[in-house]
C-alpha cells in the first residue's frame, strides 16, 4: 500500500498546498505508515507531553530536510546515510540541549526518547525519500507538513489517553507556558482508568484509533465498488437498448 | 570544541570504512540475493536491502 | 557486589522493564518481522549479539573518552556512528566466517542500525549511572548483562507475539476493520497489562 502511495504521489507532482497537506491525513506517518510507534507509544501519556515531542520533532525534521537538500549535490552516496546520520544527530543534540535549558520538566518526562529521536525512521526517512530529491523550499514544506502530522497524530492520542486515565487535560505542568491548571475536570470513576496511561493502555488506544481508520477506508472503498458497478450496469443498458434499437430498425427497413 | 569536531570525523571514519569493508566482502555462494517477500512489512528506510530491491526495480 | 546484581539486573532488564512491551523501544521491529516465528527468532538472535556488543563498546567508550574529554555533548552522534560501523563490521564477519549464521541473520543486520532498542539501551546504561553505584569496572559487567537481558526480553516478546499473530492471521470471525495491525496492538496490549502483573517480583 505505501509504495501504491508513494508511485502516486510521485506521478501528480502536487502543489506545495498538497504537500504540505499530506501529512495530516493521506500520508500521516503514524496512522498509515506506521513509523516513529516507539513515541507514539511512549511520550503520549498525557497531551502536553505529546505536543512537546511533536514540537521537537518539527524542529529537527525541517532543519535536517532543508540541510539535507541543500547539501544534496555534494555528497558521494557511499557516505549519504552516515552524513544524513550526522546531520539529525546535530539538530538532536542541539534541540535536547534547548529543551534541557528552557523546559526542565519536558526534558525529564521524555527522558531517554530525546536522543532517540536520531532512530526515529520519520526523519530519516523524510531526507532519504523527499529531501535528497527535491529543492529547499519544497523540502522544508514537506518537512513541516509531516512533522506537523506526527504531532496530530500524537496529541490525538495523547489527548485520549490522558482524558481516560485522569478525566481531565492538563496543562502548564511539562511546557513554560507561565500558567497551569487544567480543563474538562470530570471527577468520577468513569474516568479514571488508570490503564490508559500506562504502557497497556497505548498499544489499545492506537489499535482502536488505527481501527476505526480502516473501518472509514473499508467504507469508501465499498462506496467506491458499488458506484462503479453501477455505473457498469448502467453502460450494460444502454448498448443492449442502442443494440435493440439498431436490430429494430434494421428489422423495419427489411420490411 | 576541538577533541569533539575531531571525535565525530574520527567516528564517521570508522562508519565509512566499515561500510567499505562490507561492502567489499561478497556474500556466500547462492546467498547474494535475500528473500524480498521476507522483509516486506518492515518500513525502514535505512535498509540497504530495501534500497537495492527498489534500484532493482526501478532499473 | 554479588552475584544478586547480575540476576536482579537480568531479571528486570527482561521482564519488569521489558523493552519493548513497557518501555516502546524496538516497536517497529516488534510489530514488522513477527509475522512467521521463524523470521521473529532471527530478528530476536540478530538483536541479542549487537546489543550486547554495542553496550560493551559504547559503555567504554563514554567512560574513557568522552568523559576525560569532557565532550559529553556528542553522545548521541558518536553512540549511532559506533552502532551503524558496529553493524557493518558484523555483517561482514558473519558473511565472511558463517553461511549458516548469514542465512537466517543476514536480512535482520541492516535493520538494526535504526532499532531504537539499540541506542535506548546504551544511552540507558549511561544515564542509568552504573558507573557511580557500583564504580566503573564492575559497572561495565553490569551494564553488558542488562544490555543480555532486555535482548532475552525483547526475543521473548518476539516469540510469543509471533506465534499468536500466526494464529491471528488465519482467524477468519475477525471484523474486517479489525484484521491486520490494529488487532496485533491490542493483543500487545493485553501482553503489556501481564508482563505488568510482574512488577513485584523483584
Amino acid at each position: 500500500m505505501a509504495a501504491n502511495v508513494a508511485k502516486k504521489t510521485a506521478k501528480k507532482t502536487p502543489g506545495q498546498l498538497a504537500n504540505f497537506t499530506k501529512g495530516f491525513i493521506k500520508e500521516n506517518p503514524v496512522f498509515v505508515f506506521l513509523l516513529g510507534l516507539c513515541p507514539a507509544l511512549a511520550v503520549t501519556s498525557t497531551l502536553e507531553t505529546s505536543l512537546g515531542m511533536g514540537l521537537l520533532v518539527v524542529f529537527v525534521l525541517v532543519l535536517s530536510n532543508i540541510v539535507v537538500s541543500l547539501i544534496k549535490n555534494f555528497i558521494p552516496k557511499e557516505v549519504k546515510i552516515p552524513s544524513y546520520i550526522v546531520i539529525i544527530s546535530t539538530f538532536v543534540t542541539m534541540v535536547g540541549l534547548l529543551t534541557e535549558a528552557y523546559a526542565e520538566n519536558l526534558f525529564e518526562s521524555l527522558g531517554i526518547f530525546i536522543p532517540l529521536i536520531v532512530v526515529n525512521c520519520l526523519i530519516l526517512g523524510r531526507a532519504e525519500s523527499f529531501a535528497s530529491k527535491n529543492n529547499v523550499v519544497s523540502s522544508a514544506i514537506d518537512g513541516l507538513g509531516m512533522a506537523l502530522g506526527f504531532t496530530f497524530a500524537l496529541m490525538l492520542i495523547g489527548v485520549s489517553r490522558e482524558f481516560l486515565s485522569t478525566g481531565a487535560i492538563a496543562y502548564g505542568e511539562y511546557l513554560p507556558l507561565g500558567v497551569s491548571g487544567s480543563i474538562f475536570n470530570f471527577d468520577t470513576h468513569l474516568f479514571n482508568m488508570a490503564v490508559f496511561g500506562g504502557p497497556a493502555g497505548g498499544f489499545i488506544v492506537i489499535g482502536v484509533i488505527l481501527a476505526i481508520l480502516q473501518a472509514i477506508d473499508l467504507n469508501k472503498k465499498k462506496k467506491a465498488e458499488i458506484a462503479r458497478q453501477k455505473m457498469i450496469e448502467e453502460k450494460k443498458r444502454l448498448a443492449l437498448e442502442r443494440k435493440r434499437k439498431k436490430e429494430l430498425e434494421s428489422a423495419g427497413g427489411q420490411a | 570544541m576541538l577533541p569533539g569536531i575531531l571525535f565525530v570525523c574520527g567516528a564517521v571514519g570508522l562508519y565509512m570504512v566499515s561500510f567499505a569493508l562490507n561492502k567489499k566482502t561478497a556474500a556466500p555462494e547462492g546467498l547474494s540475493k535475500i528473500d524480498a517477500l521476507k522483509c516486506g512489512a518492515c518500513q525502514n528506510f535505512a535498509c540497504t536491502i530495501k534500497q537495492t530491491l527498489e534500484e532493482e526495480e526501478a532499473v | 557486589m554479588t552475584w544478586t546484581v547480575f540476576f536482579t539486573a537480568i531479571f528486570s532488564a527482561m521482564l519488569i522493564n521489558n523493552v519493548v512491551l513497557l518501555r516502546f523501544l524496538g516497536v517497529c521491529p516488534f510489530l514488522g518481522v513477527s509475522k512467521k516465528t521463524e523470521s521473529a527468532l532471527g530478528m530476536s538472535m540478530a538483536v541479542t549479539f549487537v546489543m550486547v556488543v554495542a553496550a560493551a563498546v559504547t559503555y567504554p567508550l563514554y567512560y574513557l573518552v568522552l568523559k576525560p574529554l569532557e565532550i559529553e555533548y556528542v553522545q548521541t552522534i558518536a553512540f549511532i556512528l559506533i552502532i551503524a560501523s558496529l553493524v557493518q563490521l558484523v555483517e561482514m564477519f558473519i558473511k565472511k566466517f558463517s553461511k549458516k549464521l548469514y542465512k537466517s541473520l543476514g536480512i535482520y543486520l541492516p535493520l538494526i542500525t535504526t532499532n531504537c532498542a539499540i541506542l535506548g539501551i546504551a544511552v540507558q546504561n549511561i544515564t542509568d549511572n552504573y558507573a557511580d553505584l557500583y564504580g566503573i569496572g564492575p559497572g561495565f559487567f553490569v551494564a553488558v548483562v542488562t544490555a543480555f537481558g532486555a535482548a532475552l526480553g525483547f526475543g521473548l516478546v518476539m516469540f510469543s507475539f509471533s506465534s499468536i499473530r500466526e494464529r491471528l492471521d488465519a482467524a477468519t470471525n475477525l471484523p474486517e476493520s479489525w484484521r491486520g495491525v490494529p488487532v496485533s496492538l491490542i493483543v500487545a496490549g493485553i501482553m503489556a497489562l501481564a508482563f505488568l502483573g510482574l512488577g513485584g517480583i523483584v
